[in-house]
């Protein structure tokens, strides 16, 4: 019986991949870890993965209170 | 696209005024079509504008509602009325927040900026726009050097595009009105308050903190003198135009006791007392001059402060001046700049604003790192001419200014005293200086004999002048308990960066003065005074492996992890190759030490940390300067201040304090003084190398805000050319880079630490290394009083990494809250009688 998963190709930079994999230790939504900037996900927790990278990122930004 | 847009937006324009009726003849879309042409604009037909008086008020001009009104909600401005000739004007003026912003590019722009810094302080010059602030304390200095309100007012309404807002108006007058009423007065070692106006002390004295803060003598509530400057004042002002001859020959003969004023100095002088402003007023102190009564009471020494502050928050600002001419009490002291001395025009500028209506009145003056900063304190000694008591962070700085005071002015090596842990001398005669350090003179430990004699000594005398040297790192409650300690009459403190991260900038107002003079970076770069910088910022990118234990390790260990990044380590190598090549003199800082060491090791380059004997430090340094195979330095926080390298003219960092900008602006400062600065088309180099997608980078855009905000544009270089195909680079194998990795991961947290590079004695005043070593038990005994020191609750809950001085602060027998100074007592001894295996744990 062959089992169909709905996936995403992702391609990203090294250390955006670096917080996917430390995401995936949480979710595990991975299916295949293909190269250094190439993940194939589960398409179901793509905007979860959109939200998550933004918050990594955006605490790493400085903004000035105007 | 663009002409859509404003077809849509003039769309929306006619459907609003439809619904109310807005002042008629007024339309942004035309303005600035006219402002972009630049064309007579006689024909338009726009003459319906409401004929500007200059009392616009900003509430008639409504703010249109248009498609992009919603970005910026209650700051729309762009209702207020627009003169004709608004595009050769150049300030616009924001009503609600009392900030003006010049475009730079305006041909007038040069004496826009002068009238600009006079009256308000500058929060932002980059290139072609800046920003400036109307404040309380800028309007108080501005009046003190002569203008008046009505002309405040007048050029500001010249200068601006659209008149001048109702509420800049009243704001100006409140706080022009009152000035001058009352004045804090140094006699006889006692402070005064005086008026001649009876009737404002009354006032003053039913507050209740100023009537405690009285000194009652003999019973008499307010005591009456004669006014004791009247006439002699007024020489002081009309000496100020032009300098004319026949005025300070009269000056020099009242002062003329036992000295006479030589031909160099009257022209020192004459340059001295010129105006700033280009508004030539002549500064009227005739009001209160005038009347021979004036009324004064006595306050406590310790409640001066308070005093002052509280009359600041009544509207009647004191005024702080000393009339150092007619000072016949305090001995002169024979010291005059040598002939050789030439000062720059801005360090002239400076001093006029100390100097103005000629007295001396107390404040901050801001210049740039290596604009010598050091010439115009000693010239301010020379004009006062009194007995000098000369504060620095450290005891090396305090030689520096030893030798700058013999080198520059033509006072005798004996009259110059040196205050430190190591020498206690006082000068010969009646009237000297002395130099310290803070620590020296707010110290509340018990003293060795000696320098309690030099204490007392320093407590008995009647300061002419204050100097205080790099204010902005100097704790608040230290500084208190220098100004209430000593008798100063006039105060004047000398900083590169008046910023901090704690905000506490502005109790150096109420404690010294207001901000006299900020200089322009910029211009001084352009002048040739200090290097011109090219900064850049590089993002290397973390390594993945790096990133994965970035993203799983606790935050000490993160900042290791971004600065030993192999990435960044290349990026480093790579920058000093080039360079080297370029025959540049590079400075590479660090303040992680860990980090430090294994830069310099890998790299083989010399370094200097805090734990470098002094005498190699100097070998390293001359190494440095004089040797041609030397070209490259690592320094630790140690090299942040008080070394000096005009060798150096590149600059990579590789770690910093945080988001210090403080630091960032002090490091730049290493290579203002560059020696080759003046060369054709020189450029002095500062990178940042920092790791992408860390706190880095937070960190490091905080950091660069303090100069950005002077104009240095920070350039972001994502790749450096050539990196990648560079087979010399260390850490180019996998291998490598995971055995630099497992050195990381294993080293111990304390080597995460970044503060803590400082020796206990130089630049550390908040004792925080030497708190630590305390509780580490290097240093025991209970000789060694305990220290109160005031923190944020940042940092006093570790988050400035001083997670260790705690420790000593909770140990029994403290009570937060009492009063002042630290308890010498039986607290360091509980620390000392404690187990040393417990005490380690205690640590922890």
């Amino acid at each position: 019986m062959v089992r169909a998963i709905k996936g995403v190709l992702i391609e990203c930079d090294t250390t955006a991949k670096q917080i996917i994999l430390a995401l995936n230790e949480r979710y595990s939504f991975i299916i295949e870890d293909l190269d250094d900037t190439h993940l194939f996900v589960n398409a179901d927790c793509v905007t979860m993965l959109r939200s998550e990278i933004d918050k990594v990122i955006e605490d790493n930004t400085f903004k000035t209170d105007v | 696209m663009a002409s859509e847009y404003a077809a849509k937006r003039q769309k929306l324009n006619s459907n609003i005024s439809t619904a109310h009726p807005t002042p008629p003849a007024y339309d942004e879309e035309d303005d600035y079509d006219d402002y972009a042409l630049a064309v007579d604009w006689s024909h338009m037909p726009k003459n319906a504008l409401p004929t500007h008086d200059g009392h616009a008020d900003p509430s008639l001009a409504l703010a249109k509602h248009d498609s992009v009104s919603y970005i910026f909600k209650h700051q729309d401005y762009s209702g207020l009325p627009l003169k004709k000739d608004h595009a050769s004007r150049p300030l616009w003026i924001n009503p609600a927040k009392n900030t003006i912003i010049l475009e730079a590019f305006s041909p007038i722009s040069e004496q826009a900026q002068d009238f600009l810094t006079a009256i308000g302080e500058p929060v932002s010059r980059p290139n072609h726009v800046h920003e400036y602030k109307l404040t309380s304390h800028s309007l108080y200095a501005a009046v003190s050097v002569g203008l008046e309100m009505e002309t405040i007012i007048g050029v500001l309404d010249r200068l601006s595009k659209s008149p001048v807002p109702k509420t800049i108006i009243d704001f100006i007058r409140q706080y022009t009105l009152s000035y001058g009423k009352i004045k804090l007065v140094l006699k006889h070692n006692r402070y005064f308050v005086e008026s001649t106006d009876p009737e404002t002390l009354q006032r003053l004295l039913k507050e209740p903190i100023i009537s405690q803060a009285r000194v009652i003598t003999n019973g008499s509530e307010i005591t009456q003198t004669k006014a004791p400057t009247g006439k002699d004042l007024d020489i002081a002002g009309v000496k100020k135009p032009g300098g004319p001859p026949p005025s300070s020959e009269d000056a020099g003969s009242k002062e003329s006791e036992g000295k006479d004023t030589s031909g160099k100095e009257t022209t020192v002088g004459d340059d001295l007392f010129r105006t700033v402003v280009t508004v030539d007023q002549e500064a009227e102190d005739a009001d209160d001059d005038d009347e021979d009564q004036v009324h004064a009471f006595q306050i406590l020494h310790d409640s001066v402060e308070e005093v002052k502050k509280r009359c600041a928050e009544l509207d009647y600002p004191m005024l702080e001046e000393y009339d150092f001419r007619n000072d016949q009490l305090n001995p002169n002291l024979d010291i005059d700049l040598k002939p050789i001395t030439a000062i720059r025009p801005y360090q002239e500028k400076s001093l006029n604003k100390m100097f103005g209506n000629g007295r001396a009145r107390s404040g901050i003056i801001v210049l740039p790192c290596g604009a010598g900063k050091t010439l115009v304190g000693i010239t301010a000694a020379c004009t006062i001419k009194k007995s000098v008591l000369c504060l620095c962070t450290s005891s090396v700085s305090v030689y520096q200014w030893r030798q700058q005071f013999l080198h520059w002015s033509n006072i005798p090596e004996r009259q110059v005293a040196v205050f430190t842990s190591d020498q206690k001398e006082r000068f010969d005669g009646n009237a000297g200086i002395v130099i310290s350090t803070y620590n020296m003179v707010a110290s509340t430990q018990k003293r060795s004999y000696e320098s309690q004699k030099m204490m007392d000594f320093l407590h008995s005398q009647e300061w002419g002048f204050l100097l205080m040297d790099e204010v902005h790192v100097v704790p608040a409650n230290m500084f208190r308990r220098v100004v209430t300690n000593i008798a100063a009459h006039a105060k004047l403190g000398l900083t590169a960066t008046l910023v901090r991260e704690d905000e506490k900038i502005d109790d150096l107002n109420f404690l010294i003065g207001p901000k006299l003079y900020e200089a322009n970076w910029m211009d001084l770069s352009s002048q040739g005074h200090i290097a011109t910088v090219q900064c850049a910022e590089v993002w290397c990118d973390m390594t993945p492996e790096f990133y994965r234990e970035y993203l799983q390790q606790r935050s000490k260990k993160k900042t290791l992890l971004y600065v030993l990044n192999p990435n960044k380590f290349q990026a480093c190598q790579y920058l000093i190759n080039y360079h080297e090549q370029r025959g540049d003199k590079i400075i590479v800082f660090s303040d992680n030490v860990f980090a430090l060491k294994e830069y310099a090791l890998r790299l083989k380059k010399l370094y200097i940390s805090g734990a470098t004997p002094q005498q190699e430090r100097l070998r390293i340094l001359q190494q440095f300067q004089l040797n041609p195979a030397v070209n490259t330095i690592f320094l630790s926080k140690v090299g942040d201040t008080s070394i000096d390298l005009p060798e150096a003219t590149c600059l990579i960092q590789v770690s910093a304090h945080y988001g210090s900008r403080r630091q960032e602006a002090q490091r730049l400062g290493r290579i203002l003084r560059a020696k080759r600065r003046n060369d054709e088309g020189f450029n002095a180099f500062f990178y940042s190398l920092v790791s992408k997608d860390t706190q880095e980078m937070f960190y490091s855009t905080k950091r660069q805000q303090f100069l950005i905000d002077q104009g240095y544009a920070f350039k972001v270089i994502t790749r450096l050319d050539g990196m990648e195909d560079d087979q010399d680079l260390v850490y180019r194998s996998k291998a490598s880079q995971m055995e630099l990795l497992q050195k990381v991961l294993m080293a111990s947290d304390t080597d995460a630490n970044l503060g803590d590079d400082l020796d206990p004695d130089d630049d550390d005043l908040n004792r925080r290394v030497g708190a630590r070593l305390k509780a580490g038990g290097y240093v025991t005994g209970a000789s060694q009083a305990v220290r109160r020191s005031m923190g944020s609750m940042k940092s006093l809950s570790g988050a400035d990494h001083m997670a260790y001085s705690e420790f000593s602060r909770s140990a029994p027998g403290s009570r937060p809250g009492s009063s002042g100074a630290g308890r010498p007592g039986n607290r360091g001894s509980a620390s000392a009688n404690q187990q040393a295996l417990f005490r380690k744990r205690m640590l922890k």
